[in-house]
């Protein structure tokens, strides 16, 4: 029999970051039910309160250094997980920020939509703290389930149904693979612990080890790796934009930090990582090929930043090998770092497609932001900034963020990972560099009437959401002090100091 | 009395033809049911696992998984009646406004 | 073990024995006169108005959804039911737990309610 001990307040109090937003989501879909008239902007602000009390709830543990289980050991809330509560509710932040005025002009400004946002981060929040198998699929269906539908909001805009039907086919066959793969290990180790699961490889390694690959499969699909991405760029480009900013960063930032405490927590032993290491160094490879290759043939921005982001994908699974390989807190570190500016850079760069989107139609094709640089020569500058940093021009913080990783990556010997890397990064510059070239350099081909660029979307949210993330990008290169220093008290938790 | 790899089999045949429904049907609907069939395999495992380990783990596992996949049947057919309202159809294949 | 299901197939085998007997029995035994009348799909009642196969309203889908919605959450009703007895000595904690557990189901169905997603029509 398993402990008799119920679950007390203390439970909760542990997971007070989760469980505010979801309580947050509750009030929301209430206040609608009975004030529906003014309840679309009262629950963007409630969403923004709600996660930003999960954020500095989140920071304010990171810097304590809390590290405490709850829920039987189902639950552990380390400084890994703080720093990823921080960077999934800033990711949210920005994509609710950039949602109220297109909502509108999509004429489905729903309070909804604040609430599935919260419930979705709620089960992300979770993820990073699940330290069991049950935890880590309830956490995966809480975040993936809200998604689902905010992909098919636009309700009556047949991309989007379109979009959100292929997310939730392959979603769930993902899901599908995760689960079978969690009974597999389940059964091997006769206990969902992760710190169980290295037992059953020991006790029936047949079970556990096809269980470990569908459980990774699951999870390569949800961080869109190749050749499980296929879903990727149609849902990113059907979805509506802001939506697509939500899964661009939260979406894909909340697997992979369940995807490292698996890997190093229940699989981090030498047989498992003898594994999977090599399948992972494959998988990185490929992600990195294809994205990239592929973005350089996209006209449509929103198409080109998924495959970007399937190929930033795989600068991540190079840091996360290169951490397990050097057993070394300060490279996952790196990693975190990345994903923190990665959250950044394409939070703005999908931020200004939103300002330019207009009634019913929105502004993604490269080609529409030919003359931008004259016509607005801030939204230029600052669309500058973020395309320069996904490509990693230094000073700013994608730079830094490649660097780290790949320094990491030399150090763990795996340097034909990092030609490769390198390779594609440069071959990455091209379609980074056709947007720039797009807003200064090309000549309107109807030059008497050149595209009128109204700020359609605007908002103050928008603008607020714009002029962080282009600081941030900047600031957080130039002084990548405090956000590494935070990542490395988080890092240290999972892999300790030797 | 039936072992727990007679268990295991079904469920791994139970699991493939859900895995084939989904790879090669392209019915919406029909694509539902595999999914449904991969997630009830997986809930045969953890029962037949529970039985033979012990403990009550599994079975409160396949509860979940249960409403989960409940959760998830919800969302996927209110998409699947907007596909029809806005597509016009339920095949997956005949859905080709994005070029993926 | 198995010996003690013996006398339940013993049953089963009976019972359905009787029941292919008498089938048979009225089978044979039995008079036939059919008339047209007697052939027709509902022999008393009135006459069918249209086929079976019917497009449903999307209305119905809504609620069967909601149904099973509100239907498969009841599932987690047993496992507290079966260890309630067990925590009383931990006093109310358990049942203030589930009173949050279905204070999140109402607020679903307040939810809907106010939506008017039950109202037919």
């Amino acid at each position: 029999m398993e402990s008799l001990i119920p679950v007390g307040l203390t439970d909760l109090q542990g997971v007070y970051p989760a469980l505010n937003l979801a309580v947050a989501g509750i009030v929301i879909l209430l206040l609608d039910a009975f004030f529906p008239m003014r309840s679309k902007l009262l629950s963007a602000w409630i969403t923004l309160i709600a996660l930003h009390l999960s954020f500095t709830c989140g920071l304010h543990r990171l810097t304590s250094g809390m590290d405490e289980t709850f829920f039987h050991g189902a639950v552990r809330m380390d400084p890994f997980t703080h720093a990823f509560t921080v960077i999934i509710c800033l990711a949210s932040t920005l994509a609710v920020l950039s949602a109220p005025k297109y909502l509108r002009l999509r004429d489905c400004h729903y309070a909804e939509y604040y609430a599935l946002i919260l419930f979705s981060v709620s089960g992300m929040l979770l993820f990073s703290a699940a330290e069991e198998l049950i935890m880590l699929f309830l956490a995966l269906e809480t975040m993936s389930i809200p998604v689902y539908c905010l992909v098919a909001f636009t309700r009556d805009n047949e991309y989007s149904t379109e979009a959100s039907m292929k997310y939730f086919v392959m979603g769930a066959f993902a899901t599908g693979f995760m689960v079978y793969g969690v009974a597999l290990l389940y059964g091997s180790a006769g206990s969902g612990y992760f710190a169980d699961l290295p037992r059953g490889a020991a006790s029936s390694p047949g079970l556990f080890y096809s269980g470990m690959t569908l459980v990774l499969i699951g999870f390569l699909f949800k961080i869109a790796a190749v050749p499980f991405n296929m879903w990727t760029p149609d849902a990113y480009e059907g979805a509506p934009t802001p939506v697509t900013t939500f899964m661009a960063e939260a979406v894909k930032a909340a697997p992979f930090s369940g995807m490292i405490k698996l890997l190093i927590v229940a699989f981090g032993f030498s047989q498992a990582v003898h594994l999977w290491m090599p399948a992972f160094i494959g998988i990185a490879i490929l992600t990195m090929v294809v994205g990239n290759m592929v973005a350089l043939v996209q006209t449509d921005m929103k198409r080109m930043l998924g495959y970007s982001s399937i190929a930033h994908s795989g600068y991540i699974l190079v840091g996360i090998v290169a951490s397990v390989k050097l057993n070394s807190s300060e490279a996952l570190a790196s990693v975190l770092y990345y994903l923190f500016i990665y959250v950044l850079m394409n939070a703005g760069a999908f931020g200004i497609l939103i300002l330019f989107s207009h009634k019913n139609k929105d502004t993604n094709a490269i080609d529409d932001l030919v003359g931008l640089g004259r016509e607005r020569p801030w939204a230029a500058a600052f669309m500058g900034i973020y395309t320069l940093s996904l490509t990693g021009i230094p000073p700013l913080g994608g730079f830094f963020g490649k660097f780290y990783i790949f320094s990491y990556a030399i150090k763990a010997g795996l340097t034909p990972l990092v030609i490769v890397a390198i390779l594609t990064s440069v071959m990455s510059a091209f379609y980074y560099l056709k947007i720039i070239v797009a807003m200064y350099f090309r000549e309107p081909s109807d030059p008497q009437h050149p595209a009128a660029f109204s700020y359609e979307g605007y908002s103050v949210f928008l603008i607020a959401m714009l002029c962080f993330t282009a600081f941030g990008v900047i600031y957080f290169g130039i002084f990548p002090k405090t956000p590494l220093t935070l990542a490395r008290l988080a890092a240290a938790s999972l892999i300790p100091a030797p | 009395m039936i072992t727990l790899q007679e268990y295991l089999t079904v469920a791994a045949l139970l699991f493939s033809l859900g895995l084939l429904i989904v790879l090669f049907r392209n019915n919406a609907i029909s694509i539902l049911m595999g999914i449904e069939l991969m997630l009830n395999a997986a809930n045969i495992n953890f029962v037949a696992f529970s039985q033979s380990l012990g403990g009550l783990a599994g079975q409160v596992f396949a509860l979940f998984v249960i409403v989960a996949a409940a959760a998830e049947a919800a969302v996927a057919i209110a998409i699947i009646v907007l596909m029809y309202q806005n597509l016009g159809t339920t095949d997956v294949e005949k859905a080709k406004n994005l070029n993926g | 073990m198995l010996s003690s299901y013996l006398p339940i197939l013993f049953q089963l085998v009976l019972a359905g024995g009787f029941a292919c007997a008498l089938l048979v029995l009225t089978h044979v035994l039995g008079p036939r006169r059919s008339t047209a009348v007697k052939l027709s799909p509902f022999e008393c009642g009135v006459d069918i108005l249209d086929e079976a196969h019917h497009r449903f309203s999307v209305k119905f889908y809504l609620v069967a959804m909601l149904f099973i919605l509100f239907d498969i959450e009841a599932i987690f009703f047993y496992p507290w039911a079966v260890i309630y007895r067990d925590f009383l000595s931990e006093g109310l904690f358990l049942l203030i737990e589930m009173g949050a557990f279905c204070g999140v189901l109402v607020a679903g169905f307040i939810y809907i309610w106010r939506k008017g997603v039950l109202e037919w029509a």
